[in-house]
């Protein structure tokens, strides 16, 4: 993108002198500007419809019509109504308010939320930023957006606010638990933490589906929902914001434009935990039925190496092609996420809100738990336990019909490392060299027995 | 040209370097223990960003969850739990800062001491364009490493310096164990005690367990299982080492003659035998359960030898043997249950 970028400016600006060379800064900073202004659309936008949904869906659950006249026939302007009356809105600040840690929370909570959006891929390779741990790296920002909501709890100077501050950070702590047990096994059964990689794994049939890969997997996808709906602070587990009890919680205080990035956070998560589970779970941005990777390329236009559209793993080039299919992609992705965020509301306008000490008996009686059960069966799966007892196979194959993803490289490596007399690599002195041989790359045997001469 | 020449990596080095230390400054500059946490936050978050700008993702990915989630979740926990005047706005005084500013010099003394002692540190790289810089991406180097694997050591030439490289497995196990144990502590620690909760309406009130009869026959039965499972439960786990020594007749006749009573013990693989000692302990477990008025002990009854049949099933022996087993698991069963369910007072009736 950035060399792209960079192509173009020498294109358009090449006749001042000015030389942009691939590594130029100047095209880092307009992809990065790219990047950034395309997922906060995806927050603000998504935003946008997904509040006119959940209206809809809400009017609809109660037997009633939702919005119906601002903008047409279904009322699908009305959150641009709403987002007028916002920002018309008074912003007041209370008397006893820490001002500047009020001012300052709903702009904490919401780049928490956006955060999370820099590593997840939307098609093959089309991620802002693809992190190497970029599960790892969801987890660990979807975990701050609690912050914003404790500050704003606190800043407030309002008991209501202080009382739902607390809720949710009592909820979030304690569902981090279950969640991380959860993600943890679709990694373990692709054995990578790079959402791209989980993804392309799927790729394929439906039936490849890391929810189809065994019962566990299948059963641990409802424990991950249920989690997800709690870390995000939805309906049944809404305690911070419980409006039958505490006003509205953290953001009794708040009002216009502060209030609706409050929201924009809260839906820009709902979009974030069910597109996490959609490239997890339901296969990221492949279909159900594999159609660019069956479509033959066009005569006269660029195809892949195998003669069809979609990208291979390992291509880096661009091709219009490929392009499509990665629209194609973004596509499946985006309908796989705004299904759970459906499903979500679902919930919500279905379920009476649990008391404080239900949450945490879910949490930690029955989400806890299962997730630790599912995990260790997922394990079993994943290791052929207890079949490998009695006939120990090849290994290339388990008992489920599964092709193993993927022979960890310790495995690999052990005997190399352990058992052989020192099968030295070149550097006789270097202790504080880089530290890579070949490792990383999935080649583990590649050392080479060259100079064999002793250490002093 | 002066576009060309400047250096983006260098400049978000220093953003993100005089981010933390402002930020640092301002945690130690503000009187207000809430805005202090946020700071930190923020301090901590720059702190990671440095450590993306590295390149190590891994680590940064650490940082936020570990120091900037877990650490001020709780610290935050913790001021808004004892949020009281004094310490709302803290009074520094000369004393303190004197201290503080003593021990803030001396670590500050140590790192720059530190930092100067590393030789490739003292000169600039000239080789900067040719850092394989995307290897740091990769955290595989980092959990081979905490598997008991030190792929940055392979070319470690000393044999006994070798055997000293085989990663941080050990000190990761003790590590997860102590905390395991604190976990389990503070669990302990924070639980309601037994006594107010009793006290609580809706709690089940058990049945009064006075007059509650226990049917001889049924206690002799229950008796006699446990016996008999515990008996063979031995057995089993018994079977993998005198294997050998029954086939070479080595307790004499009448042993083995014993021994081969219950059939095809020869050929079966030892870990069934593991599995069905397991379940014969289950089941003495489950009888212990009946004994002392609890239902679900009945259910596991029939339950188990179901299992132990597969096992066998599994496990490659004889049909015959298995129908037997199951015959002799689940008939006193049976049994059990009928007598439990009949009578003037039936005892299914006063059980829990």
């Amino acid at each position: 993108m950035a060399q792209f970028f960079n192509h173009v400016l020498n294109w358009l600006l090449g006749w001042t002198g000015l030389a942009f060379t691939d590594g130029s800064w100047s095209g880092y900073i307009l992809a990065a500007g790219v990047h950034i202004f395309l997922l906060i659309n995806v927050v603000a936008v998504g935003a946008l419809i997904f509040i006119w949904m959940e209206r809809k869906i809400a009017g609809r659950i109660q037997d009633r019509l939702g919005p119906t006249r601002v903008g047409g026939k279904f009322g699908w302007l009305q959150t641009l109504a709403d987002g007028v009356k916002l920002v018309a809105k008074e912003d007041v600040t209370p008397k006893d308010a820490d001002r500047l840690l009020f001012k300052l929370a709903p702009y904490v909570s919401f780049a928490a939320s956006f955060t999370g959006y820099m590593a997840l891929p939307f098609a093959f390779g089309w991620a802002a930023q693809e992190v190497n741990v970029a599960v790892f790296f969801i987890v660990a920002v979807l975990g701050l957006e609690v912050f914003g909501v404790i500050l704003a709890g606190y800043a407030s100077g309002s008991k209501w606010s202080l009382f739902g501050g607390m809720r949710e950070a009592a909820q979030v702590v304690s569902y981090e638990v279950p969640i991380g047990l959860c993600i943890v096994v679709p990694v373990l059964v692709v054995g990578s933490m790079n959402l791209v990689t989980i993804g392309e794994a799927q790729a394929g049939l439906f039936t490849n589906w890391l929810i189809l890969h065994d019962p566990f997997t299948f059963l641990i996808f409802w424990v991950y929902f249920t989690c997800a709906i709690a870390s995000v602070n939805r309906a049944p587990f809404d305690l911070a914001e419980a409006e039958s009890e505490l006003v509205a919680g953290f953001h009794t205080e708040y009002s216009g434009l502060r209030w609706s990035f409050f929201f924009m956070a809260e839906y820009g998560s709902m979009f974030l935990v069910s597109g996490l589970a959609a490239v997890l779970f339901f296969g990221g941005w492949n279909g159900p039925i594999p159609i660019f990777h069956m479509l033959p390329a066009v005569p006269g236009l660029d195809g892949s190496p195998s003669g069809h559209w979609a990208y291979e793993q390992d291509e880096t080039s661009w091709r219009i092609l490929g392009f499509l299919a990665n629209v194609g992609g973004v596509h499946n992705l985006i309908f796989k996420a705004a299904v759970g965020v459906t499903v979500m509301m679902w919930i919500r306008w279905t379920l009476p809100r649990l008391r404080i000490d239900q949450v945490m008996t879910t949490c930690l009686k029955y989400c806890v738990p299962l997730a630790a059960i599912f995990f260790i069966g997922a394990l079993c799966v994943k290791m052929d336990f207890p079949f490998n007892l009695w006939s120990p196979h090849d290994h290339a194959k388990d008992t489920w019909g599964h092709t193993f993803a993927e022979v960890r490289e310790s495995w690999v490596l052990a005997p190399n490392a352990v058992g052989e007399a020192p099968a030295a690599k070149t550097a006789p002195a270097a202790p504080a060299k880089p530290a890579h041989p070949a490792t990383a790359k999935g080649e583990p045997v590649a050392l080479t027995p060259a100079s064999k001469e002793p250490q002093p | 040209m002066i576009l060309a020449d400047i250096n983006v990596h260098s400049c978000l080095f220093l953003l993100f370097a005089l981010l933390a230390c402002g930020l640092a400054i301002a945690v130690a500059a503000t009187s207000n223990v809430v805005r202090m946490a946020f700071y930190l936050t923020l301090c901590l978050g720059a702190t990671s960003g440095l450590f993306f700008l590295a390149g190590s993702e891994f680590v940064g990915s650490m940082q936020l969850m570990i120091y900037v989630g877990g650490t001020l979740v709780l610290l935050i926990f913790g001021v808004m739990l004892t949020a009281q005047s004094r310490f709302i706005s803290m009074q520094t005084h000369a004393g303190e800062w004197v201290l503080g500013l003593m021990v803030g010099a001396s670590l500050l003394a140590l790192l720059v001491v530190a930092s100067r002692g590393v030789e490739d540190w003292q000169q600039k790289r000239t080789d900067a364009a040719s850092i394989p810089l995307l290897d740091a991406h990769d955290s595989t180097a980092l959990g081979l490493g905490f598997s008991g694997l030190r792929v940055d050591q392979l070319d470690q030439q000393d044999p006994v310096l070798r055997a000293g490289m085989s990663g941080y497995l050990l000190p990761f196990v003790i590590v997860s164990m102590h905390l395991l144990v604190v976990l389990i502590g503070a669990s302990y620690m924070a639980r309601t005690k037994r006594m107010s909760t009793s006290r609580l309406p809706d709690r089940p009130i058990a049945a009064p367990r006075t007059d509650r009869r226990r049917n001889v026959f049924v206690a002799g039965l229950l008796v006699i299982g446990m016996v008999i499972n515990l008996v063979a439960a031995i057995k089993m786990f018994a079977i993998i080492p005198l294997r050998p020594m029954i086939a070479e007749n080595k307790f004499g006749e009448a042993v083995t003659k014993l021994w081969h009573l219950v059939p095809p013990l020869d050929t079966a693989p030892q870990w069934a035998f593991i599995f069905l000692g397991l379940l014969f302990l289950a089941n003495v477990l489950l009888l212990v359960v009946v004994w002392n008025w609890q239902k679900w002990g009945a259910i596991g009854l029939v339950i188990v030898p179901l299992i132990q049949a597969w096992v066998m099933s599994q496990g490659g022996f004889r049909t015959e043997d298995i129908v037997g087993n199951l015959a002799i698991g689940l008939l006193p069963v049976i049994l059990i249950i009928v007598l439990l369910c009949t009578g003037k007072r039936p005892m299914w009736s006063q059980m829990e």
